[in-house]
């Protein structure tokens, strides 16, 4: 009974699916084989297991890297550092790609801001875990150094470490959280395609625009098969969903 | 739990599949199942929905010994609100008719209707056509007065014909197929549903124009009217034979009424050899016709500064699947990973260009060594290479000293290679993992009894002899528990440690010294204000006590047990004193 329920929900399930479904992409993969696309279509192999690995997306990046497909090497670099913002060799390759593109990224924001960007970007998970557990550690002590301090001590000292550690601990706190949240709600997407445009209404036209590959994109709204975005210029265009890799999938 | 899940799972897939199909239905009937030659067959098909779907005109069907000559079709809608349930149903009507050409039984085939990607038949009717004619020939709607019927307007031809740029390709070479539109119809527009694909080539699209726009050529000695339909770019990948893809759609075109008719392109071929042996080193896997030229930005220079020496392909080829070929550094000099700048149409006309910065490490002469490009040439069949000319740069000395900022600027332009894992894993989040709050609550519990004794600390200087009464208090019911338990052994350790709490409890509290007999202790009492009943039962509990000390035969249980309550009863007297 329970093999027979099975099988037919199986079959429902198939039924539901085939009637959603679009037609598929006829384009057939026609890229010759090299070493840098065997190495990618095995990493591509584990990747589908839906492994979560920095290094796996870094390496996917190289490969595509390689190849000369910079919108996906883009992507890939994006995605590990999404996974893991101090990964230095997605930055690296990420800002060679910048250098040799600079038509494709945002321009550089002010020394400021970017260095802020960068302790940021240093902070990822594990350090901001261990900050975090560092901190409460120092509050705690402080906290016992103050409970047990005799009256007539000079009590500066430890209030002062105390203020210290815990506006420490409230901005690595908060940070964790908030890095979780923009991370998993990342908008931005990478244009993969070599001849993407953009264009003004919702379908292509004359006054179309050509967006330079690898271009990092803001998704503002999606429709079905396009998506409207703002570019790396500030341009607010609609753009073919194929065109697009979701740096969030 | 499966057992009540499953059913109800299987309910709600039934319900979502259910709902994404719509409800239709396609029949069709004829106006006759037996007709002369002179007849018109009205072959009716019938649509009917429950919802606005975008259902496709079906194709007139093509039937021996039946010839089209005319089509009309008809929409109905319908509502209704029986027992408060809203239906409606919308009939869709497409009328054929057709004039026998020859006698005998004839079956017009199956009607396919295609919704929502769900393929839709009518049923198959056969017919039966005789000799002779007894109807009148104003049967046919167009042509009730039968003034046309000898002299019936021939119908016209219309086929999709693709026609490859090249018969013979390379592998990896690209190759532009064009699909054209022949026709000597009036046709009105061209609707692409399908493009059926075959194996060894890849394809993107290359130009598809929005509107038919015709042209007059000669085909097969026949005048015909053009339209370019669709341009796309094959890649073969495979030595052999391919076809290419089968485009597949419906045209509409005007012959007293408007008229659908479905099309297949026409089937052609590219023979695809493979790359001619010999291929020269570091040949990157270019096809194509191309033009190279090349440049140096600067021959002089200072230590410090780079020079970028740009190669420019022009030309056609498969620009997409090559890529730049490595200038390896010297000792003398550093080379960046290059920068691609493409102006390409399809990616497979135009031009890349190739930059290369060059970054001196020593002062002097130093020689650039041949930068080299290789390609098969697909109109010759032969390998090509460009060779740049050996090229001298002269550095001078510069302000920065050597292998600083050179370095410097190599390195953030050369990217980094594969991060040499063999094996990848999940990383979750470190604060996900159990010991990350394990070790936070640990910290986070340190702080309890840090605060117990602050608060001990906190209540003893606050008032000091509260907190010593207290502690006092503590200290004697504790010694009760002691001199219960060694009661109840009937051990004689009971008295010591009875007569030493209550001493203790009321040389303390009382602050009285520690020498004093039992009369004196008595009357220091009395003299603090002491209640003189517990005087008398304190004093009367010493005097049992020494007794007890001193004649061993009293230690019967019942004695113990009566000891223990006098003195539960001191100290419960003790503490409400």
């Amino acid at each position: 009974m329970k093999r027979t329920l099975f099988a037919l929900l199986l079959v429902l399930c198939m039924v539901s699916l085939t009637a959603q479904n679009a037609i598929s992409s006829s384009i057939v993969d026609s890229s010759a084989v090299s070493e840098d696309q065997l190495l990618l279509s095995k990493l591509e192999k584990i990747e589908q297991q839906g492994i979560k690995d920095a290094d796996l997306y870094y390496d996917i990046g190289v490969c595509h890297h390689r190849l000369g497909n910079i919108g996906y090497a883009t992507l890939y670099y994006l995605r590990a550092l999404n996974l893991n913002s101090a990964h230095q060799a997605s930055q690296h390759n990420l800002n060679v790609l910048k250098k040799l593109n600079p038509e494709a990224f945002e321009p550089d924001n002010l020394y400021l801001l970017e260095l802020l960007k960068r302790i940021i970007a240093w902070l990822n998970y594990p350090r901001l875990a261990v900050l975090i557990l560092i901190f409460t550690l120092f509050v705690v002590i402080c906290i016992n150094w103050l409970l047990h301090l005799k009256p007539d001590s000079e009590k500066g000292p430890p209030v002062l470490l105390l203020s210290l550690s815990s506006l420490f601990l409230l901005i690595f706190g908060l940070a964790l959280p908030l890095k979780m949240h923009s991370v998993k709600n990342d908008t931005r997407a990478v244009v993969v395609s070599p001849q993407a445009s953009g264009f003004i209404y919702e379908k292509p036209d004359d006054s179309s625009t050509p967006i330079p590959q690898a271009s990092i994109v803001k998704i503002i709204d999606q429709r079905s098969g396009i998506y409207q975005v703002r570019t790396p210029s500030g341009a607010i265009v609609w753009m073919n969903a194929d065109d697009l890799g979701k740096v969030m999938p | 739990m499966v057992k009540k899940l499953l059913p109800l799972l299987i309910l709600m897939l039934c319900q979502s599949a259910l709902q994404a199909q719509p409800n239709v239905s396609v029949k069709s009937s004829v106006n006759k199942h037996t007709l002369y030659l002179s007849d018109t067959l009205v072959h009716t098909v019938r649509i009917t929905t429950d919802s606005n779907h975008n259902i496709p005109a079906p194709a007139a069907p093509v039937v021996d010994g039946l010839r089209l000559i005319n089509q009309s079709s008809s929409t109905e809608s319908r509502m209704s609100i029986v027992n408060m349930k809203y239906e409606r149903s919308i009939v869709y009507n497409y009328l054929f008719y057709y004039k026998p050409t020859r006698t005998g039984r004839i079956t017009i085939p199956q009607t396919k209707v295609t919704v929502k990607n769900t393929v839709y038949y009518s049923q198959s009717i056969t017919v039966e056509v005789v000799a002779g004619g007894g109807s009148s020939p104003s049967t046919d709607p167009y042509d009730p007065f039968g003034m046309y019927e000898d002299t019936p307007m021939p119908e016209g031809e219309s086929f999709v014909m693709p026609i490859p740029e090249a018969k013979s390709v390379f592998v990896g070479e690209p190759v532009i197929v064009a699909y054209y539109l022949y026709t000597t119809q009036e046709v009105r527009s061209l609707n692409l549903t399908e493009e059926k694909d075959f194996e060894g080539y890849g394809k993107s699209l290359y130009e598809q124009p929005q509107n038919l726009s015709f042209e007059r050529v000669n085909y097969r000695q026949q005048s015909f009217k053009r339209s370019l339909l669709k341009k796309m770019v094959l890649y073969p990948h495979l030595a052999k034979q391919i076809q290419v893809p089968q485009l597949v759609g419906s045209i509409r075109y005007l012959r007293y009424g408007f008229q659908n008719r479905g099309f297949r392109s026409e089937p052609a071929h590219i023979q695809v050899k493979e790359l001619p042996p010999g291929a020269p080193k570091g040949y990157t896997g270019a096809v194509g016709v191309f033009n190279l030229s090349q440049r140096l930005s600067d021959q002089t220079l200072k230590l410090g500064e780079a020079v970028v020496l740009t190669i420019q392909i022009n030309g056609k080829g498969n620009f997409n699947q090559f890529t730049a070929p490595k200038y390896q550094s010297t000792p003398a000099f550093q080379v960046s990973t290059p920068k691609i700048k493409d102006q390409l149409t399809s990616g497979i006309k135009g031009v890349r260009l190739l930059q290369y910065t060059i970054i001196p490490k020593v002062k002097g002469d130093i020689k650039l060594p041949a930068f080299k490009f290789s390609w098969l040439d697909s109109k010759t069949g032969k390998y090509m290479s460009f060779s740049t000319k050996e090229q001298t740069l002269n550095v001078k000395p510069g302000s920065a000293s050597p292998g600083s900022q050179p370095s410097k600027t190599l390195k953030e332009l050369q990217m980094l290679g594969l991060s040499g894992k063999t094996s990848y894993q999940n990383q979750d989040p470190i604060y996900l993992s159990w010991w990350f709050w394990l070790i936070l609550a640990l910290i986070l519990l340190s702080l309890i009894p840090s605060l117990y004794l602050h608060n001990q600390r906190r209540q003893k200087a606050k008032d000091p002899k509260k907190w010593q009464s207290k502690q006092l208090q503590l200290t004697l019911k504790q010694e009760l528990h002691r001199a219960i338990q060694a009661a109840h052994d009937r051990d004689p350790e009971f008295y010591h440690i009875a007569q030493s709490a209550i001493q203790n409890y009321l040389n303390t509290k009382y602050d009285l010294p520690a020498h004093l007999c039992q009369a004196e202790l008595m009357e220091a009492l009395a003299q603090n204000g002491v209640d003189a009943e517990l005087i008398a039962l304190i004093s009367s509990f010493f005097t049992q006590i020494q007794a007890a000390r001193y004649a061993p035969a009293t230690h019967e249980q019942d004695h113990f047990q009566q000891l223990a309550k006098t003195f539960e009863q001191i100290v419960t007297a003790l503490e409400q004193a």
